[in-house]
């Protein structure tokens, strides 16, 4: 009995809570090739009905899928779950994506976002240049190519976190990704 | 050179090659490139023609495909019976990133690239 009233005072706090965000969609679970492609046909869809401009759209779908393809490669492989959350708050769409990381990802995943996290776009698209130029599909992953487009995309406007998760070895990593 | 169509799907593009050309039409964010490129790959390898045509008409490209797409040309140019590669890159108009990503990729193979805009 407790746990269906915990539950009730969950949903309510989570309806709440994306009600005041303005919640355009919120995913959190398992998360596979298939389903990333439900969610951007929902975004798809979300973009339609709300009369989202092209050039955001397309911000928007670039990170989401960039996003969500770093999310299956990184995630550790007892951890296949993942969060997908777009939010509007006045004139700024915030996607969040989140997914559980070990030490070696974790650590991997910010050195990565560190050397990009004070570029300029400008010099975003040079280094988007030069890695390309450089690296072979052999080694796409360390190329970052995805997170620099991400950084593109948001004109850097991004914040990204580590949190540790109760009794778990693992931890959280959470991208907010602007783009206004 | 062994025909080659490959029909699209939400994630990747159809393509289809003749003696002289390959088209490449839709979204390209398969989930597994390499996977997906390697049929393309092999053919571009194979090729015989002196001329040849590469027309991408790409709604969206994923960055790890990218890296695949830059390799495809890279084969072309190493082909050796291939003498000239001419490149069509068409994308929609506002799409300023597809129309960079061309660039780039128009300056790494050294290819001529004829950029067109659709409506």
């Amino acid at each position: 009995m407790i746990e269906i009233v915990n539950r009730k005072r969950l949903i309510q706090s989570l309806y709440e809570k994306m009600d005041d965000n303005e919640m355009i969609f919120n995913y959190f679970g398992v998360l596979t090739f298939d389903i990333t492609q439900f969610l951007l046909d929902n975004l798809k869809v979300s973009v339609k009905e709300m009369g989202i401009n092209q050039k955001y759209a397309r911000k928007l779908y670039s990170s989401m899928v960039e996003g969500m393809e770093n999310i299956l490669k990184y995630s550790t492989s007892n951890a296949q779950g993942g969060i997908v959350m777009l939010t509007k708050n006045d004139d700024v769409y915030c996607l969040t994506l989140g997914n559980v990381v070990d030490s070696k990802q974790e650590h991997l995943l910010l050195q990565n976002l560190d050397d990009i996290k004070d570029e300029s776009v400008e010099q975003l698209k040079l280094l988007y240049k030069e890695r390309l130029s450089s690296t072979d599909e052999s080694n796409a992953l360390s190329a970052q190519l995805g997170l620099i487009q991400i950084a593109i995309n948001c004109e850097n406007n991004m914040k990204y976190d580590i949190v540790p998760l109760a009794n778990r070895e693992e931890r959280l990593f959470i991208f907010d990704i602007f783009i206004k | 050179m062994r025909d080659l169509v490959i029909e699209s799907t939400q994630s990747t593009p159809k393509v289809v090659f003749t003696d002289d050309s390959i088209k490449i039409e839709g979204e390209l964010r398969p989930e597994f490139p390499y996977d997906f490129f390697e049929p393309i790959h092999q053919t571009c390898s194979s090729i015989e023609s002196e001329r040849y045509h590469v027309i991408c008409v790409l709604e969206f490209i994923s960055s790890s495909s990218l890296l695949q797409l830059k390799k495809m040309l890279k084969i072309l140019a190493d082909n050796k019976k291939i003498k000239q590669v001419n490149v069509t890159w068409n994308c929609l108009k506002e799409d300023d990133e597809m129309q960079e990503i061309g660039e780039y990729l128009s300056e790494l193979s050294g290819f001529p690239f004829k950029h067109g805009l659709i409506d």
